[in-house]
């Protein structure tokens, strides 16, 4: 031989650092497509928009007790770490240049880490892979790390604080603590996550972990049960059924596939075969997939947990002995097709995600042509950006948590659009004084409504001159209340 | 030669001449989505590609069916009188399939025999299929092929044909959603009862599973994204559910299954289930539980649910018929058993045939005047809408050649609910003005009033059609708007 043998171990961990480099890659091309489709400029998704809103509150001296725009005014209480952290990166980079590039970075680094993680659990090295291969490929990982959000930032955290804290070092450590008492300042969904860590591997390892654990509860108690006030919503605005936001192929941005779900029922009976040892681990799942049924954002965290076992599903099948070998490489490979498909597919959605260059100028026209205060009315998907392009108060929009009445106003809304008696809309029109009436082309095919002249859009062309439409760009419409200016 | 092959022979021969006499009797298919069918065909023929927009269901929408069937009709177009020929080739292929079926579960010839006499007139099949151009021609045959190739997967060949189904028959027809379904509620029974799955039988169950929901994923996605969960239902609307549902009485619908594969088939399931070939009897009676579940649920149409019912009911029958030959030739009558297989064959043809026919209808012959419909035609503007009950959209678009206000295929149609409200409305309300408002809406400038429609919304006349300063009657059927 030419050169001297390498060693097992040398050769296998080589092997294992060419595929992370594949699989980071891969991560990169996967997020790299929205925004090479996009243009760096340009922003997909109504959450980047709402984020830089709040991010520029910041600017003032104090922090408001309301927030005047969403639900027309509301109590000020919004997970405010990811706003200021933005606050502070706009400082630094220009423009939508941080929007566009941070989900990306961020992404592609928690595939790195994911696979330094996986390997400290003891997973072999085929395992990783796959895994890291198949969240790669899943709808909540494209969309928390394509579309700049809520959850875009914490994710990163948790999964860097997660892998600080699995090293030796106590400087690490440390880092890892403070990290993990960050946590609280961006959602609660996020603690339950670093909670199921901490409790599960944290108290084995360590065991002062008790106080990060209880100060992190504490802290999470500090900034949000302080702020509530009763009669508060805690459902969704967003009216669709369950499973159509939860699983991604029936439309759920934050929602798993069909196919990783099949694959997670072979994992599953895999996991299964070792009975109760793994009792903690059916727990947090568990709790992940309550928490991801209550509100699908925390879909991450649930395909971040199931990664593994769907990795362990994909080799259950090919270790199995099948009778026959046609058909477990057919169902192999239809099976990753599967997984691979309904990832693309979901990839394809982002750039068609609102707003469009005819929605901003719309809005833009509102907000330039309207007063500040005058209230807005449209489809609870288009309220965020009424409030953050536009800047005008919305009647109601999808951040629904602890928003006043919003029932009421969901079935306040439904009557405004689905009458056809002017009476009827003028009394809803007068409850909310709503000033200007914003439609979108996909409220009218399908969203809302499907026929030219149903409901709202009716009562707006044939009652003479109660209102005038004053914008009407590529089916983008506005319509002036005019018995109300 | 075989005395049973000559039989079998002769029954697939005598099925298919009695189709084919029906079917030529016609120049006209049987039904409005035939020419459904029909326009698709010709629109791929045209255009050599997929269809993915129609301008006339509707006033004009995006299409989404597996075009398999459609594709294979627009190759064989070329073919003199291919659009009747073929699917009659197609679904008189059905006893020789339920032949070997009924052969692998029996392993009695006679037996099978006579259930392939049966189910080559099973009332609703024979009536859903003769003189149709219908997708089911195809999609039936493929689905008990699917069943028989599971049945005998152990054999390689069949393994090979099960796998070359799995991707075709998604593409053929949305029943594959039904073979699904059928193979997870076989999978939970054989769990509840404690039997085991194992072996390649599973194996090509998992394997089915994954690619015919995968090809429905990549065919449906639209859907899905639409509907969600209520995917299964197709967007039926209530109004043409209940038209559907009460056109039915449970009187009828004993008759059109077929006594003889409703009696012998629930006797069949008893038989098969204290038998040997348990197994193998819950396979095939997994889509009639199936079948029943939609059906309860209302996610799938009577009518579509009858045909399911009917065909997996004629599959249980040989354990049943079996069983009675056997306790035949037990009794001190055994003498005469020619005689009774020859009257039992007679009572099988008078339920069977009689109803077969009696249940046929050609609704182009009895209750159209074609000529109307084309003089349509020859108006230049298209872009005006003609008006006709929702059950007879596809024969108003296919001889006007204009766009109809609302047709049967419901996926991805704009608003059924409110279209199919309207005309009703239209249809039959007194007041001139509610009626012209919408007809105004939809761009209609013409309206059909055929036996058809009269049927469907249970009318002699439309009540201010007299109005001769509004409506024209420019045909026997045919109204135009005048003002």
């Amino acid at each position: 031989m030419m050169f001297p043998a390498l060693n097992m171990k040398e050769k296998q961990s080589t092997k294992l650092y060419v595929n992370k480099i594949a699989v980071v890659l891969l991560a990169m091309i996967v997020l790299g497509t929205p925004i090479t489709l996009r243009g760096i400029d340009n922003i997909n998704g109504v959450e980047p928009y709402f984020n830089q809103r709040l991010s520029d509150i910041f600017e003032r001296d104090k922090l408001p007790d309301i927030d005047p725009l969403s639900f027309a005014s509301r109590p000020f209480v919004y997970p405010l770490g990811t706003p200021f952290l933005l606050h502070m990166l706009e400082k630094l980079l220009p423009g939508n240049i941080a929007l566009n590039i941070l989900p990306f970075l961020l992404g592609v680094l928690t595939i790195s880490l994911l696979f330094s993680i996986l390997k400290k659990f003891g997973f072999n090295d085929k395992l990783v892979i796959i895994a890291n291969t198949v969240f790669v490929f899943s709808p909540p990982f494209i969309y928390n790390f394509s579309v700049f959000n809520s959850f875009t930032i914490p994710i990163f955290l948790n999964v860097l604080a997660i892998f600080l804290f699995m090293t030796d070092k106590r400087m690490f450590r440390t880092i890892s603590t403070i990290l993990f008492l960050t946590i609280p300042f961006f959602g609660y969904i996020h603690v339950i996550f670093s909670l199921i860590f901490l409790f599960l591997y944290g108290l084995k390892k360590i065991k002062r972990v008790n106080l990060l654990i209880f100060t992190m509860t504490l802290l999470t108690g500090l900034v949000y049960f302080s702020q509530l006030s009763s009669g508060l919503f805690f459902g969704s605005a967003d009216e669709r059924d369950i499973l159509l936001r939860v699983i991604s192929e029936f439309g759920g941005n934050f929602g798993i596939s069909i196919f990783s779900i099949l694959t997670l029922v072979f994992g599953l009976r895999h996991l299964w075969k070792s009975k109760y040892k793994y009792k903690d681990y059916y727990v947090s799942l568990t709790v992940l997939l309550l928490l991801f049924l209550f509100n699908q954002k925390s879909g991450i965290y649930f395909m971040l947990c199931i990664s593994p076992i769907l990795s362990m599903g994909i080799i259950e099948i090919n270790q199995t002995k099948w009778e026959s070998g046609i058909i477990k490489y057919l169902t192999i490979i239809l099976l990753i097709s599967g997984l691979v498909f309904s990832g693309l597919s979901f990839l394809s959605k982002i750039p068609q995600l609102p707003p469009n260059k005819d929605m901003i100028n719309s809005l833009e026209f509102l907000r330039d042509r309207t007063n500040p205060g005058d209230i807005i009315f449209s489809h609870q998907n288009n309220g965020i950006l009424i409030n953050s392009i536009a800047r005008r108060p919305n009647i109601i929009d999808l951040n629904s948590a602890y928003a006043p009445n919003v029932k009421e106003r969901l079935k306040d809304s439904k009557t405004l659009f689905y009458t056809r008696d002017f009476e009827i809309a003028k009394s809803v029109i007068e409850k909310y004084n709503i000033k200007y009436v914003y439609i979108t082309p996909d409220m009218k095919n399908g969203l809302v409504w499907n026929e030219p002249e149903e409901g709202l859009l009716f009562v707006l062309e044939f009652s003479g001159n109660n209102f005038k439409k004053v914008y009407n760009n590529n089916e983008v419409e506005v319509w002036r209340v005019n018995f109300l200016q | 030669m075989k005395k049973q092959t000559i039989l079998l022979a002769l029954i697939i021969l005598f099925s298919f001449i009695v189709r084919i006499v029906i079917s030529f009797h016609s120049d006209y298919f049987a039904d409005d989505d035939s020419y459904s069918n029909l326009r698709l065909i010709e629109m791929m023929r045209d255009k050599t590609n997929l269809i993915t927009y129609d301008p006339l269901s509707y006033g004009g929408r995006d299409v989404i069916t597996p075009q398999l069937f459609h594709g294979i009709m627009a190759i064989l177009a070329f073919i003199p009188f291919s659009l009747k020929l073929f699917p009659e080739i197609f679904i008189s292929t059905l006893p020789l399939i339920i032949y070997f079926i009924s052969l692998e579960l029996t392993k009695d010839e006679n037996s099978s025999l006579i259930t392939a006499f049966i189910s080559s007139f099973i009332p609703i099949v024979f009536s859903s299929t003769v003189n149709h151009l219908s997708v089911y021609s195809l999609a039936l045959p493929l689905m008990l092929l699917m069943f028989y190739s599971l049945l005998k997967i152990k054999d390689k060949k069949f393994l090979i044909l099960f796998i070359i189904l799995s991707f075709i028959f998604p593409l053929v027809h949305a029943s594959s959603f039904l073979f699904i379904l059928s193979l997870l509620l076989y999978i939970v029974i054989l769990v509840s009862e404690s039997m085991s799955l194992s072996g390649i039988r599973k194996e090509a169950i998992i394997f089915s599973f994954f690619s015919m929901f995968l090809i429905n994923f990549i065919l449906f996605r639209k859907v899905f994204l639409q509907y969600g969960s209520s995917f299964v239902r197709q967007n039926i609307p209530d109004t043409a559910f209940n038209y559907y549902f009460f056109n039915f009485s449970l009187s009828d619908s004993l008759v059109i299954i077929g006594v003889i594969p409703l009696v012998f088939g629930i006797l069949g399931i008893y038989y098969g289930l204290s038998g040997k070939r348990k197994k193998d009897v819950l396979l095939l009676g997994s889509p009639i539980l199936a079948t029943f579940v939609l059906l309860l649920l209302k996610n799938i149409d009577v009518k579509v649910g009858i045909l399911f019912l009917g065909l997996f009911l004629t599959l249980m029958t040989p354990l049943s018929i079996r069983r009675l030959l056997d306790y035949f030739k037990l009794t001190k009558w055994s003498k005469y058993y020619t005689h009774f297989v020859v009257v039992f064959l007679i009572i099988i043809a008078v339920f069977g045939i009689v109803p077969s026919l009696y249940y046929y209808q050609n609704d182009l012959e009895e209750k159209y005047n074609v000529d109307d419909l084309e003089f349509l035609k020859e108006i230049n503007d298209s872009e005006i809408v003609v008006l006709s009950a929702f059950n007879e959209g596809n024969i108003v678009s296919y001889f006007s050649g204009k766009k109809n206000f609302a047709d049967s295929n419901f996926i991805l149609a704009p608003n059924p609910v409110q279209r199919l409200g309207d005309t009703e409305v239209v249809y039959k309300t007194f007041s001139k003005s509610k009626a012209l408002e919408i007809m105004k809406r939809g761009n209609v400038r013409y309206v059909l009033l055929s036996e058809k429609t009269k049927e469907t919304y249970d009318i002699d006349k439309i009540l201010y059609i007299d109005d001769v300063s509004c409506f024209e009657h420019e045909r026997e059927t045919i109204y135009k708007i005048v003002c």
